[in-house]
C-alpha cells in the first residue's frame, strides 16, 4: 500500500463507494430542439470492499459502462459521489487525484482499440511506470518483464507491436499495463466479451489469481452470468440505469429475487445434460418454464424509461402498483443482507 | 432417385476449402462431412478461425474471392457445390437462405424494411405488388414484430438490434426455405433478446419443418436447441454426436477443453483448466493431430499421423486416437 501513504485514508472503509450516482445526458431532438434527457445511470449506490469482487450484470443500455466511467473519475456524475477509502474523488486535489488514478485502473472490452498501435509492448507497459516514477532507467526493463510474466507472457515480445498479437494476448498486455502501478482496484468493463471461450478461461484465471496474490479488488462488469458467478463475491444487477437487485453471489444465483434477474438466468442458455437426457416431455417442460420466465419484448430506450418500475412492461409477474410506483431498493423480509427493488418483495 | 424421403436434406462429404495466393495454397477447411435431416437443427460449434463460417458460405455458394471448394455438397440429393451461378441463384434465398451475425450491417440503411422484405419475395416469386405487401406484413407478424402494418414503413435505424435480426429472419424465410443457415445469429444481441431469437428460429423450424444449420461458439445455445452437434477445430470436424451424448460424455480433448473453459457452478473459486495457447494459423498447424500441440492427452503417436473421424459409440464420432479413454462428465 506504499502508493497510498500520502492519502488520509480511513481503515476499514470500502475501496470504492458510489453514493446515489446519477448521470443524465440532456440533448435536443429535431430541428426545433425538444429537450430530452437520457438517464444513463439513475441513482446507483454500491461499494467494493478490500479484496472483494463486485460483479455488475446488465444488458445494453443498463448503464454499466457509464457507471464504470464515473467510478474511475473519467466522467463527472450529474449528482452523487464516489468515495475512495472514504474520500470524495471529486473533491480531491491534484496530488490526491494522481494517487487515485494510480490506485484505480480500468480494463476495457476491446483489446484492439485500447492499445497504441505505434507503441511497442515495452513502451506501453513502461509508460505508467515512468509517469508515476516507479522504476528507474536500470530496473525498468526488468520490471516490465516481471509484469509480463504475471500475465503469462514472455519477455521476447518486448519489442513487438500490438498488431502482432491475438485478442487474448492483447488483453494480457492491457492487464499488465494496469498492474504496472500496483493498483488497489481494477474496473474491468466486459474484459472477456471480445475473446474466444478457451481464451476467456485463461484471462479469468489470471484475474482470479491476481485477486488472491495481490489482494486486489475488482468491479467486474459483464453480461456473461456464468463468468460473473464464477468470479464475484457480490453481484449488482442493473436495468435501465438502476440497480434492481444486489446480493451475495452465491445466494443470488441460488435464488434470484427480482423477476428481471430470474429472467436473465432463464434466458442464458445453460448446458444441462441431466434434464436433457430424461424423457422428451421433461425437456418440453423445461423449455416451457424458460419461456414463462424469460422477459418478453425489447429493452426500452433509456430516453423513454417506463413509469413505475422500469421493468414492468416486460415483467411476467407485474401487478397493480408496478406501472405507477417506483419500487425502492430495500432489504426484503426474511432475506437479510439482500437488496431488491420489487413490489413483490417489499411493501409499497 | 434413391430413397428421397429418408435421405438427409443436406449432405456434405469431403469438403475442402483452400485459399490460393502467390506462394501457393493454404487449406482452411479439411474433409468436412456431416448431414442434416429434414426439420432438424444441426449445431456447428468452434472458435474463431475454425472454418465454421466458410463451410456455411460454401453451402450458399458465396465463398469470398480466392477461395476454392472441393468435395461434395448434396441438397435434396442433387450436387450444389460449384454449381453455375445462375442455377445457384435460383436456390439461394429460395430453398437455402442465411441469417448473418450483424443485423446492423446486413440491412440497407436507406430503404424501408418493408421494401427489403418485399425484395426478398419478388426475387423468387411471381407476386403482384399488393400480394407482396400482404405477404411482407404476414412475414413480419410470423417473426413476432409487433404492429407489422406500421413497422413495415420503418427504416432499419428505427429498430432495435433484436428487431432488426427478426427482419433478417423474415427475409430469410420469405420463400419458405428448406434450409436456414444461421451464422452466429445472436452474438451481437443481449442475453434476453438472444433467447427470444433462438426460440423464434426453433419455433419457425417446427412450424415449417425447416432444417437449420446453427453456427455458434455458444455451447449453451447448442445444448438447448440443436439435435446433433459438430465441433470444429482448425478446419476439421473433431467431434460429431447427438447433443445429449456430447454434453454427457465428450470424446475429444478439444470439446472437453471448451467445456472446461466455461465456469460451472461447482467450479467456484477453483481455477479453470483452459486449453493452453491459442489456435495456430492454418499454415502453422502441427503434423499429425492438429490439436496435439495444445492437448493434455497427447502422446507421441498423435504427432505421427492425423487420426480419422471414427465412430466411438453409435452416432458418436471423434477424431482422436485416445477417444475411448475420455471419461469427462459435467
Amino acid at each position: 500500500m506504499d502508493s497510498l501513504r500520502s492519502l488520509p485514508l480511513r481503515k476499514g472503509e470500502p475501496v470504492i463507494k458510489a453514493q446515489e450516482l446519477k448521470k443524465f445526458f440532456p440533448f435536443k431532438k429535431g430541428l426545433f430542439g425538444t429537450e430530452l434527457v437520457l438517464k444513463a445511470v439513475d441513482g446507483v449506490s454500491l461499494e467494493v470492499a478490500e479484496n472483494r469482487v463486485l460483479g455488475v450484470v446488465g444488458e445494453s443500455g443498463s448503464g454499466k459502462s457509464t457507471l464504470a466511467r464515473m467510478v474511475t473519475a473519467l466522467d463527472r456524475p450529474t449528482s452523487g459521489d464516489v468515495l475512495f477509502y472514504g474520500k470524495s474523488v471529486f473533491a480531491m486535489d491534484r496530488h490526491e487525484l494522481r494517487q487515485f488514478r494510480r490506485s484505480v485502473q480500468i480494463i476495457f472490452q476491446d483489446p484492439f482499440a485500447s492499445l497504441n498501435p505505434r507503441a511497442t509492448v515495452f513502451d506501453t507497459i513502461a509508460e505508467p511506470l515512468r509517469i508515476h516514477r516507479l522504476a528507474g532507467k536500470n530496473d525498468i526493463e526488468q520490471k516490465v518483464a516481471g509484469l509480463l510474466k504475471d500475465v503469462g507472457l514472455g519477455k521476447e515480445i518486448l519489442r513487438r507491436y500490438p498488431h502482432e498479437f491475438s485478442g487474448g494476448q492483447r488483453q494480457r498486455i492491457c492487464i499488465a499495463r494496469a498492474l504496472a502501478v500496483s493498483p488497489r482496484l481494477i474496473v474491468a468493463d466486459e474484459p472477456l466479451s471480445a475473446l474466444d471461450v478457451s481464451i476467456q478461461a485463461q484471462i479469468l484465471n489470471i484475474l482470479s489469481g491476481l485477486k488472491k496474490r495481490d489482494q486486489l479488488s475488482f468491479l467486474f462488469i459483464s453480461h456473461d452470468l456464468r463468468v460473473v458467478e464464477y468470479l464475484s463475491d457480490e453481484v449488482a444487477v442493473m436495468y435501465l440505469g438502476k440497480v434492481v437487485e444486489r446480493s451475495g453471489a452465491e445466494r443470488l444465483f441460488e435464488k434470484p429475487l427480482h423477476p428481471y434477474t430470474a429472467g436473465l438466468f432463464a434466458s442464458a442458455p445453460a448446458i444441462r445434460t441431466k434434464e436433457m437426457s430424461g424423457a422428451p416431455p421433461e425437456k418440453m417442460k423445461i423449455a416451457e418454464e424458460i419461456k414463462k420466465e424469460a422477459p418478453k419484448g425489447d429493452i426500452p430506450s433509456p430516453i423513454d424509461i417506463p413509469p413505475g418500475c422500469p421493468f414492468h412492461p416486460r415483467c411476467p409477474r407485474r401487478f397493480a402498483p408496478c406501472d405507477k410506483i417506483l419500487p425502492r431498493l430495500m432489504e426484503p423480509a426474511g432475506q437479510p443482507g439482500r437488496l431488491v427493488a420489487c413490489h413483490l418483495w417489499n411493501p409499497y | 432417385m434413391p430413397d428421397v424421403i429418408n435421405a438427409p436434406l443436406l449432405e456434405i462429404k469431403d469438403l475442402d476449402i483452400s485459399f490460393t495466393h502467390a506462394k501457393g495454397g493454404v487449406k482452411v477447411v479439411n474433409k468436412v462431412a456431416f448431414s442434416i435431416p429434414r426439420g432438424a437443427i444441426f449445431g456447428l460449434a468452434g472458435e474463431s478461425g475454425s472454418g465454421k463460417s466458410l463451410t456455411a458460405l460454401s453451402i450458399m455458394g458465396i465463398l469470398p474471392g480466392g477461395a476454392r471448394a472441393e468435395g461434395s455438397i448434396k441438397f435434396k440429393g442433387g450436387e450444389i457445390l460449384n454449381l453455375p451461378s445462375e442455377k445457384m441463384r435460383s436456390i439461394r434465398g429460395k430453398e437455402i437462405s442465411m441469417v448473418f451475425q450483424e443485423p446492423m450491417t446486413s440491412l440497407n440503411p436507406v430503404l424501408k424494411i418493408g421494401y427489403q422484405v418485399k425484395e426478398a419475395l419478388l426475387a423468387h416469386l411471381p407476386l403482384s405488388k399488393k400480394e407482396a405487401q400482404d405477404r411482407a406484413v404476414r412475414l413480419l407478424r410470423s417473426v413476432m414484430i409487433p404492429s407489422p402494418e406500421q413497422r413495415i414503413n420503418d427504416y432499419p435505424h428505427q429498430l432495435s438490434g433484436g428487431m432488426r435480426q427478426r427482419v433478417m429472419i423474415a427475409m430469410a424465410i420469405a420463400c419458405d426455405p428448406l434450409l436456414l443457415i444461421a451464422d452466429e445469429p445472436t452474438t451481437a444481441l443481449d442475453v434476453t433478446i438472444e433467447a427470444q431469437i433462438l426460440d423464434l428460429i426453433d419455433t419457425l423450424r417446427a412450424e415449417r419443418d425447416m432444417s437449420v444449420l446453427l453456427i455458434t461458439h455458444d455451447l449453451g445455445a447448442i445444448a438447448r436447441h440443436a439435435r446433433t452437434v459438430g465441433v470444429m477445430y482448425a478446419g476439421r470436424i473433431v467431434e460429431l454426436a447427438p447433443v445429449e451424448e456430447i454434453f454427457a460424455g465428450p470424446k475429444h480433448p478439444y470439446t472437453i477443453g471448451l467445456l472446461e473453459s466455461i465456469p460451472f457452478k461447482n467450479k467456484r473459486g477453483t481455477p479453470l483448466k483452459p486449453i493452453p495457447g491459442s489456435v495456430p494459423p492454418p499454415w502453422g498447424l502441427p503434423p499429425g493431430c492438429k490439436f496435439s500441440d495444445r492437448c493434455s492427452f497427447a502422446i507421441p503417436a498423435c504427432r505421427q499421423e492425423e487420426p480419422a473421424l471414427e465412430e466411438i459409440t453409435a452416432g458418436h464420432f471423434s477424431r482422436c486416437i485416445r477417444a475411448k479413454e475420455m471419461r469427462w462428465t459435467l
